[in-house]
């Protein structure tokens, strides 16, 4: 091995696992810087996304849609993408979800009604297959809650708790609906990075 | 004297002590850097089970019928008070055979005041699995240092079972492990042959498997139990059948008890520290740490995101540019170039794009193939629909894929969108391809980068090292043809003060080393010229010509035969090579012709096995077996073993050669691309006999990951 290796290692490791999710808040922009630069010029739509686990939040643009998927981006080309408000993809994170189905989870909890579905995640297992793992999440309504978008605004939001399990573990996800939309809504795929929470900017 | 040799993929090869030393630093900032947070779903705690002082899953001084969890890499270092130091690299070879590799110290154990090191090899096979919930305990037969010098030699079989939070063992020992309060071998009343243990030849014995003493001589029981006393802390007690005989008449070691007594406290679930107490009379500490081969820092890698699968050009834009089969290929060329993939060649026909790449930076080729897919959908015409994309690997051609832009914008956000794109991608092979690539566009690079070249196991300093700045420079003048070089300029070091000199009565084909480490000025590691062609269907060929490597330049020529569907492949390699003088621009009198046929076997879950039949450098006759484990992510762990018509005795200390790699991608640790890889050849030692020239680029090792891609392997990083 060659020194500088080490020492690029040493000096360069410390905030490994950081990475990928400095990479999302704003690393250096190093792939695209174009896109970025015009999706702030048309004033593309936004959308905040905390990281409570690693005290992270990011602004990402909306970058391109296609079949219904909206494509989100950082200021570094980190990734994500939404259906409907629903995580089905994430890029540059260190453990991405690389294929979701959500099932019906969008029609369960824009109905305000208790109701259980089945999710099914896709994430590279460190050998580079596909590792599969299917939830069945039952949905159920919360209370009304105060949903802080933007710095002076505040809107009043059904809180609809979701609780997923599968025979290897589980996680909870949390959607606010406003106006029969989803306003925000906290999601988990990987609990090396922890849940998501993503807040649609209007 | 060992050494270290570099190829041109970066792969990194030593051996001994600081080799160990060098990938324990790598692996530790593994460990605390790369992951801290694994899923507590999915992480496994590999530490669960301690390990003994020499290194296998155990107590403190003695052995446990236990394994590690599947794959675990471990190592474990152990100081003692009684100047007896101990250091270890195991691996959990299946989820029932443990292997490790020992480097052991003991001060002035040779009456001249001369202090041991010792490199030995353990191996375990577990022959029941403990049943949790019965009676049932496990039970393990082990070898202890079976092919060293043998003074640490023991067979054992043991039982362990776990009851609540005490696990206790019982077993019976031979060799050392039969040493105190031994009895008749019980296994005297089948044979009388066993009764006496052959006493070990010391020196003279070393590395010789000791099959005429396994089982042999004194038996003896011992017995162990840990208590865990709580998620961290356990206690060990043991009843030791180790009379430390050895240590006693060499050191003055005092055996007071064969009672142990030890602590021992987990640091998460990779690490544990330890302290005991040996025999009434000695302290030891002991570290130990584990990491997963399976899982790399980050399992998707942290690269930005690829470029989205978009609808392409439209019919102005594409007019824009005049005639639509030139224009984009500029275009297209930055696009790929910013995802690491260099484009060869780009011809449109119809609405079908011939595009010719080499994925210069991504590990999986498969997510070469799908980078490159979705910049082609955005930076060709609309009108272009079937993408057949050719990869391309040291100019030979290698696979073709075909997607069309249907396929791309169905699957891009389909949840078994991976599994979809393999099925439909019609992966050929390129070989009998009409060659549709340009004039290559920068046919000359270099890079400078400091190197570090250890030696080590010479017993006047069993380490030394080198640093210095090394060179290296590619011309590629035509398709195929590879024109490199290496140049090292040392700075500092002590390599040079070496004195000792081979006594080896083969030839010196390895054994002078320390001679090529005395020359001060610039030396050329490797001039060549390589040429790379596809004969045929799964052949591939390359033939090297020039000073090949460090000590040896001449003619090398190989053809290899592998179908991506199939588990088999054949080589064959033919040199002809002078040996390099010391300083390295002129050649020594031996020449010699060397060469192997090679036959390699996927054995399936990544076990693969070779065979190497043939010629070695000091014109002895012989065989390798190599016996490999590669997982997924291309981290690779073997172990090697030559056996030639130099005898033994010829062959001098070690009888025959043999050895362990270990080499990662170092994407592995740091989660970023690229296809440098880190790795290490670790010999007990190195001789003369079963030497093998240290060639770059051969074909098996350098087309196998597009082979891997052609078979699927790896696909779940294509839309990645």
């Amino acid at each position: 091995m060659r020194l500088l290796l080490i020492l690029i290692l040493l000096t360069g490791c410390a905030d490994l696992t950081k990475r990928g999710v400095e990479r999302f808040a704003g690393g250096p922009d190093d792939s695209a810087p174009a896109e970025m630069a015009q999706l702030v010029a048309i004033d593309a739509p936004r959308m905040i996304v905390r990281l409570p686990q690693k005290g992270q939040a990011v602004t990402v643009l909306l970058a391109g849609e296609r079949a219904g998927v909206k494509r989100w981006r950082g200021t570094d080309n980190a990734q994500l993408y939404t259906k409907d408000a629903m995580i089905i993809g994430t890029r540059g994170l260190g453990d991405d979800l690389i294929g979701a189905d959500p099932g019906q989870a969008v029609q369960v909890i824009r109905s305000g009604q208790p109701g259980q579905i089945t999710r099914i995640h896709r994430r590279l297992d460190g050998q580079d297959r596909l590792a599969i793992r299917s939830y069945v999440c039952d949905i159920t309504p919360g209370p009304a809650e105060q949903v802080r978008i933007s710095e002076t605004r505040s809107v009043s939001a059904l809180r609809i708790d979701e609780t997923c399990h599968s025979p290897g573990g589980g996680h909870r996800n949390r959607h606010w609906l406003y106006q029969g939309q989803i306003l925000q809504s906290e999601q988990s795929f990987s609990p090396e990075i922890g849940p998501l929470v993503l807040t649609f900017l209007p | 004297m060992a050494r270290v040799t570099i190829t041109g993929a970066g792969l990194t090869r030593g051996s001994g002590f600081w080799a160990v030393a060098r990938l324990l630093a790598l692996l530790v900032i593994a460990v605390l850097a790369g992951q801290p947070l694994l899923a507590q779903e999915e992480r496994r705690a590999l530490l669960q089970e301690g390990m003994s002082h020499y290194g296998m899953p155990g107590h403190l001084e003695m052995p446990s019928a236990r394994a590690l969890p599947d794959g675990t890499f471990a190592f474990t270092i152990t100081p003692g008070s009684h100047d007896v130091w101990r250091s270890s690299m195991v691996f959990q070879i299946t989820p029932r055979l443990t292997g490790a590799f020992r480097y052991s110290y003991v001060s002035r154990y040779f009456g001249d005041g001369q202090s041991l090191y010792d490199r030995s090899f353990d191996l375990r096979y577990q022959l029941l699995q403990e049943d949790p919930h019965g009676w049932r305990p496990a039970l393990a037969v082990g070898l202890q240092d079976f092919g060293g010098t043998g003074i640490f030699g023991a067979e054992y079989l043991v039982a362990t079972k776990g009851f609540g939070p005490v696990t206790a063992s019982a077993g019976i020992g031979w060799g050392r492990l039969g040493s105190y309060n031994s009895f008749s071998n019980p296994f005297g009343l089948l044979a009388d042959g066993f009764r006496p243990r052959p006493e070990s030849q010391g020196i003279a014995d070393t590395g010789k498997v000791s099959f005429d003493r396994f089982f042999r001589g004194d038996a003896a029981l011992f017995l162990a139990a840990d208590w865990q006393v709580n998620d961290r802390l356990s206690l060990s007690l043991e009843y030791s059948s180790d009379a430390m005989r050895d240590e006693a008449e060499r050191i003055g070691f005092e055996h007071k008890t064969p009672i142990n007594l030890g602590l021992d406290y987990r640091l998460g679930d990779r690490g544990r520290l330890g302290m005991a107490v040996l025999y009434g009379s000695a302290l030891v500490l002991n570290y130990q740490m584990a990491l997963d081969p399976a899982r790399p820092s980050a399992p998707s890698g942290y690269e930005a995101g690829p470029p989205a699968v978009m609808p392409g050009l439209s019919r102005a834009a594409a007019a824009s540019w005049g005639s639509a089969t030139t224009a984009p290929e500029a275009d297209v060329r930055a696009a790929l170039a910013a995802q690491g993939v260099a484009l060869e060649g780009l011809h449109i026909e119809g609405t079908t794009a011939h595009i010719a790449i080499t994925n210069t930076l991504w590990p999986a080729v498969a997510q070469s193939w799908g980078r490159t897919a979705r910049v082609l959908s955005a930076h060709l015409p609309a009108g272009v629909t079937t993408f057949r994309i050719r990869s391309h690997l040291r100019d030979m051609p290698m696979r073709e894929i075909t997607l069309t832009r249907a396929d791309l914008e169905e699957l891009e956000y389909a949840p078994d969108g991976a599994w979809q794109a393999w099925v439909r991608a019609d992966i050929r092979d390129a070989s009998a391809l009409p060659d549709q690539r340009g004039p290559r566009e920068e046919p000359f690079s270099w890079r400078l980068l400091p190197y570090i070249e250890p030696g080590f196991f010479d017993p006047d300093s069993p380490l030394r090292l080198d640093l210095g700045a090394e060179l290296t420079a590619e011309w590629t003048p035509m398709r195929g043809l590879w024109v490199s070089g290496g140049l090292r300029q040392k700075l500092v070091g002590n390599l040079d003060e070496a004195t000792r000199l081979s006594d080896s009565i083969l030839p010196h084909v390895r054994s002078d080393a320390s001679l090529y480490a005395k020359q001060s000025g610039p030396s050329l590691r490797w001039l060549t010229a390589e040429y790379f062609t596809r004969p045929g269907e799964n052949l591939y060929a390359r033939a090297s010509l020039g000073l090949l490597e460090q000590m040896y330049g001449g003619l090398s020529a190989e053809v290899l035969w592998a179908p991506p569907d199939r588990p088999y492949a054949l080589g064959l390699e033919v040199n002809y090579v002078a040996q390099r003088d010391y300083d390295g621009f002129g050649f020594l009198d031996y020449r010699t012709t060397t060469g192997h046929v090679s036959g390699s076997y996927d054995l399936g879950r990544g076990y693969q096995a070779q065979l190497d039949i043939g010629r070695y450098l000091a014109g002895d006759w012989g065989a390798t077996a190599t016996m490999t484990r590669r997982f997924g992510n291309g981290f690779e762990v073997g172990a090697f073993f030559t056996l030639t018509d130099v005898s033994f005795d010829d062959f001098g200390e070690g009888a025959f050669d043999k050895g362990i790699t270990i080499s990662m991608p170092l994407t592995w640790i740091l989660g970023e691309p690229g296809q440098t890889r880190a790795g290490t050849t670790i010999r007990p030692i190195q001789r003369d006999g079963g030497a093998r020239l240290s060639l770059r680029n051969r074909l098996y090792e350098l087309t196998r990951d597009e082979r891997d891609a052609a078979r699927g392997q790896r696909w779940g990083r294509f839309w990645r």
